[in-house]
């Protein structure tokens, strides 16, 4: 590599200061509690060992997503680019929900600094626009327009230009994939504590529709018959395949290595359903229905 | 609410039946061409054509009496939402219009072995040509009109041969239904169905058409008046499958007996609860594509002409985007009936039922996203195949697990091969190598060396023929007795079996050999040396043909020459179907009761904006695909433009307003002080809605032909006018029975209903607005 970047030496990776830093501070957080208290592991179905397994390696991908030469490829290569999307919206994401470390993180942080923390988010009355919204966002109808509207946001060619260009748009750009990726996939993959408020038939309906708009924006970009971004303007890429081209794996990339997350959900969502109907077929008598006899 | 007695004891006395509706086709028929004639001046009689067979059709409806019901309504006569079905055993009613699921699934059946017949006499012709290397028996085009109209009597009879007999006849059956949730929707779903069957072969007299099933553009924009056929008869096909589809997922949904839970559906009901997904939602893309063509043939539009502003690749994409999903709902109502059968002759419970619904629904997920690879050899962007490649490959997970299961269940049984038992065992045979053979294409090295060859034939005999039509067997053999009361000869059924079994294969297997040796598909000529394979599958073909005689033998042996009626479950099964006696009374069950909601809140009155959606999507694709495909001056010259900013404006505001006001009406009283002034008012918005989106198109100041946009710009204002027709007839209908007869006639359900359809309508509109006024 000409400028320098290699794999094998990771001093000369692009690491992100903001980054890594929220990589560490999060990961000393989960060490933290996990240390003090015990993990949940003892008590309450459905902890099991994978779950540290999940965080961990959701953590991993964020980095390996954001500070490896990934990030390196991705500023050339729009199909990287994408790639890197991806991690972050189909591996880390889930698997970071799947993990379910909120209470850990939580008690990672010292008691005195937990206590005013949750006084001030809880009661503070400036604050109680702020609940309100949240309270609205996290809605499976808000979570999933937000998420798809995000996603279909970034990749008009004025938006996306302009994270090329400007770095602080850039960081905000993959914090808002992460962040509404979590948001997205908390809507259907259960995570200790908290409930899940969609049934599980709608699980499968909120899943299939994610898939197919998913869908639609790769299709739109496959279908292109000129580069839409910036990338066109590079006089030179890794490998020497033409803007086009490049567009085009990064669409064929979105469609269908971008659905394997989407399947898997989908057919587990389905399972559940089916799991929960049996459960109700078994409960059902016909007493409870006013059929004779 | 008091009802006049002027109006009520009224009644129509039309008379209505087949004979009435075909008395009505022909007229109609000269009607539409003299009007097409009148109108049509760019063309060799297209318009005539097509506005003869459309006009054909709606003549024989009205004839058939489709009319009656909505006429009722619209003059508030008062109407029987359902009439109870009676029990009557004569032949008449099924020369009739019969709102009875029993009647139509016989009259289905009948129809689709008629049209069966024809399809495979069109494949006998083709083998006969086939017996000597040169075009010596058929001239080149004869051969190829052949082709096509084997080919899609064929696509027409799959799509619904076991959709449409044994789902109509058995879904209720099976559910604990006493009816389908849409009667007249589904005995519409029939009768488009032999119109269709007979405008096909009308294309005989035109000379047939040249492009085989797929109709691809060019060849097709520049084909005789044979190709019309193919448009209208394709378009009656796209008609049933959304009615059928929404009709069976609404009673699926909405009408399972209580205690009939999810998980206690009988595998054949979700086959066909998948496959009515599929239809609902491609056959709308289907249609879209059809409407381009024709509007290509007759206005000259430029869809697909890709010198002036189009793409013929628009029509492969939505083509196959159709396509594709078609080719499982033909296969996906054969799995639910394997799946169904085994366990049964099996005695086992199914091994696996959540493994194989799961397989059904990923193979329903799945089929949305690998349409690309019928393109592999088109000129799509190479780099883009490795990825359809990639998910296409994908689909033979869950079908294999469907496999799974099937051959789990039979995993250590002691199995009762009966008749219906050995066709199951035939399918599980022909399909393995059926769907193998589609891995094998579905590999870009691999299909740009077979494209187009007999392998490819051979591999979709195999999944169709082999397939679904082994399955078809099945079905009939099982519950035929059921549905006719004759059981059905065992021991004809055994030889027609191995006779069958036997001649398919020395039919089909050869032709791999064939498309490997190069022999090209379509083409009445191939090289001297391949002669003794291709006698060889000649006459295996004509031995099939035999097989299948002997079939309609076994038939007309057990309805005409057994005495008696056959016991009520002749294989002891313990599903519901078999529970009612044979044959089915009227009313299917005498105490079960309905569900009358369903239980999730998805269905029901989304069902046709669901549909509609994608018919509009797919034109909004089109003009994406067409905007990104041509440069400026091939997508919209100098001088076309949409009428005014202003203009758009108002006419959009003006379906606001109606769908505004009819929602907050639909909401309101019947009889109250507001629906009385709002219904008025919500028409009066709509007319003017339509009057000024006609003139707009009359008055459009560019000609048709003048790039991309101008024809996507008409098409889809076009599409959405006549919509908003339909809407303001609705709202007419309101306006006019709604005060004297009060809630007798509209329902507040349907009311209601019609709200979200109004609603969906004005946000097609905004969509419309913002492509066809904003975008550059």
């Amino acid at each position: 590599m000409a400028t320098g970047v290699s794999w094998l030496n990771p001093l000369t990776w692009p690491i992100e200061p903001w980054v890594l830093l929220g990589v560490e501070v999060t990961a000393i957080l989960y060490l933290r509690s996990r240390s003090r208290i015990p993990s949940p592991a003892g008590g309450g179905s459905g902890w099991g060992r994978w779950r540290p397994l999940c965080f961990w390696l959701g953590l991993a991908t964020i980095f390996f997503a954001l500070d490896t030469p990934v990030e390196w490829y991705a500023r050339q290569l729009f199909w990287v680019h994408m790639t890197q999307h991806l991690l972050l919206i189909m591996v880390a994401a889930p698997l970071l929900v799947a993990a379910s470390p909120w209470m850990q993180l939580w008690r990672g942080l010292p008691l005195g600094v937990r206590r005013p923390l949750a006084r001030v988010a809880i009661k503070h009355p400036a604050l109680a626009v702020l609940r309100r919204l949240f309270a609205l966002i996290v809605t499976p109808t808000a979570a999933w327009i937000l998420s798809s509207a995000n996603l279909w946001f970034w990749h008009w060619p004025a938006a996306y230009d302009l994270t090329l260009r400007n770095h602080t748009i850039h960081h905000l750009e993959h914090g808002l994939f992460l962040c509404l990726g979590i948001l997205f996939w908390a809507q259907v993959i259960d995570q200790h504590p908290f409930r899940l408020r969609l049934s599980p038939f709608k699980r499968v309906a909120y899943v299939f529709t994610a898939t197919i708009q998913a869908w639609a924006l790769a299709a739109l970009l496959a279908f292109a018959t000129s580069p839409f971004y910036a990338y066109a303007l590079l006089p030179f890429r890794p490998g020497g395949i033409s803007a086009l081209t490049d567009q085009q794996y990064g669409a064929g990339i979105m469609w269908v290595p971008g659905s394997i997350t989407y399947s898997i959900v989908f057919i587990a969502c389905l399972y559940l359903w089916f799991g929960a109907e049996d459960a109700r077929a078994n409960s059902f008598t016909p007493r409870q229905v006013g059929v004779a006899k | 609410m008091v009802v006049p007695n002027a109006l009520s004891d009224r009644n129509l006395s039309f008379p209505t039946g087949l004979i009435t509706g075909i008395v009505l086709a022909i007229p109609g028929y000269f009607i539409g061409v003299w009007t097409g004639n009148l109108f049509g001046l760019f063309d060799d009689q297209n318009t005539g054509v097509i506005l003869g067979y459309a006009f054909a059709v709606i003549g024989f409806l009205v004839g058939l009496g489709f009319l009656n019901y909505p006429l009722a309504r619209l003059l508030g006569w008062p109407v029987t939402a359902v009439p109870q079905t009676v029990e009557e055993r004569t032949w008449g009613r099924y020369f009739s219009l019969s709102l009875d699921h029993k009647v139509i699934g016989m009259q289905y059946l009948v129809t689709i072995l008629i049209m069966l017949l024809f399809g495979a006499i069109g494949a006998m012709l083709i083998r006969t040509s086939l017996l000597v290397p040169d075009a010596s028996i058929t001239p080149p085009g004869q051969y190829i009109m052949l082709i096509g109209l084997h080919s899609v009597m064929m696509i027409f009879i799959t799509s619904a041969v076991i959709l449409g007999p044994f789902g109509n006849y058995l879904v209720p059956l099976m559910i604990g239904a006493r009816r389908m949730a849409f009667p007249r929707l589904e005995a519409l779903s029939f009768w488009v169905v032999p119109p269709a069957a007979v405008i096909l072969a009308a294309a005989v007299f035109w000379g047939g058409f040249p492009t085989g099933w797929t109709g691809y553009p060019p060849l097709s924009e520049q084909a005789g008046q044979g190709m019309d056929s193919y448009i209208v008869g394709f378009v009656l096909i796209a008609i049933a499958l959304v009615t059928s589809g929404i009709n069976m997922l609404a009673t699926i949904i909405a009408m399972r007996a209580p205690g009939m839970t999810w998980t206690r559906l009988p595998m054949f009901v979700w086959g066909i609860f998948a496959t009515a997904i599929l239809g609902l939602l491609a056959a709308p893309v289907l249609a879209t594509a059809l409407v381009q063509l024709a509007m290509d043939r007759t206005t000259n539009t430029t869809f697909f002409v890709a010198a002036n502003g189009g793409s013929n690749y628009l029509w492969e994409n939505l083509f196959w985007f159709f396509g594709h999903p078609e080719v499982y709902i033909f296969i996906l109502p054969a799995f639910g009936i394997i799946m169904e059968l085994v366990p049964h002759f099996a005695r086992k419970p199914l091994w696996g039922y959540r493994t194989g619904v799961v397989g059904l629904f990923g193979v329903t997920l799945l089929s949305w996203f690998v349409w690309q690879h019928h393109l592999f050899m088109s000129g799509i962007a190479p780099v883009l195949r490795p990825f359809y490649m990639l998910s296409t490959e994908l689909i033979s997970i869950p079908t294999g697990i469907i496999f799974l299961v099937t051959l789990g269940t039979m995993w250590r049984a002691r199995i009762w091969f009966s008749v219906p038992m050995l066709f199951c065992m035939g399918f599980l045979f022909n399909f393995l190598i059926g769907g193998i053979s589609g891995v094998y294409l579905s590999d870009v090295p691999t299909d740009v060396t077979l494209h187009g060859s007999y392998f490819s034939m051979a591999h979709f005999h195999y999944t169709i023929v082999g397939g679904e039509i082994f399955a078809m067997m099945a079905a009939c053999y099982y519950w035929l007795p059921k549905m006719t009361g004759k059981m059905l000869s065992p021991l004809i059924g055994r030889i027609h079996f191995w006779w069958m079994f036997i001649a398919f294969n020395s039919t089909f297997f050869p032709l791999f050999l064939l498309g490997i040796l190069d022999m090209p598909r379509r083409v009445s000529v191939y090289a001297a040396n391949l002669q003794f394979l291709n006698d060889w599958v000649t006459v295996s073909a004509y031995l099939l043909f035999g097989s299948m005689l002997l079939f309609a033998g076994n038939l007309v042996y057990s309805l005409f020459f057994v005495p008696g009626i056959a016991v009520a479950n002749p294989w002891h099964a313990r599903s519901l179907e078999w529970q009612v006696p044979t044959p089915v009374p009227a009313g299917n069950f005498d105490r079960v009761p309905l569900i009358v909601g369903g239980p999730y809140d998805y269905g029901l009155p989304n069902a046709k904006p669901a549909a509609d959606t994608f018919f509009f999507a797919a034109w909004w694709f089109s003009f994406f695909y067409l905007r990104a495909l041509n440069n400026d001056q091939a997508w919209r010259p100098q001088g076309v433009g949409p009428p005014s900013l202003g203009f758009g404006l108002v006419v959009l505001a003006l379906v606001v307003l109606m769908a505004g006001t009819y929602w907050v009406m639909s909401r309101a009283l019947y009889g109250s002080f507001s629906f009385s002034l709002l219904a008025p008012v919500s028409l009066v918005f709509g007319i003017a809605a339509c009057l000024f989106q006609g003139f707009g198109m009359w008055h459009l100041g560019f000609g048709l032909t003048q790039g991309g946009y101008a024809s996507v710009f008409a098409g889809l204002t076009g599409a959405w006018l006549i919509q908003l027709l339909g809407a303001v007839a609705w709202l007419a209908t309101v306006v006019v029975q709604g005060r004297p007869s009060g809630d007798t006639v509209v329902r507040p359900h349907s009311a209601a209903t019609f709200g979200w359809i109004l609603v969906f309508l004005a946000a097609v509109g905004v969509i419309n607005y913002l492509l066809l006024y904003l975008v550059k």
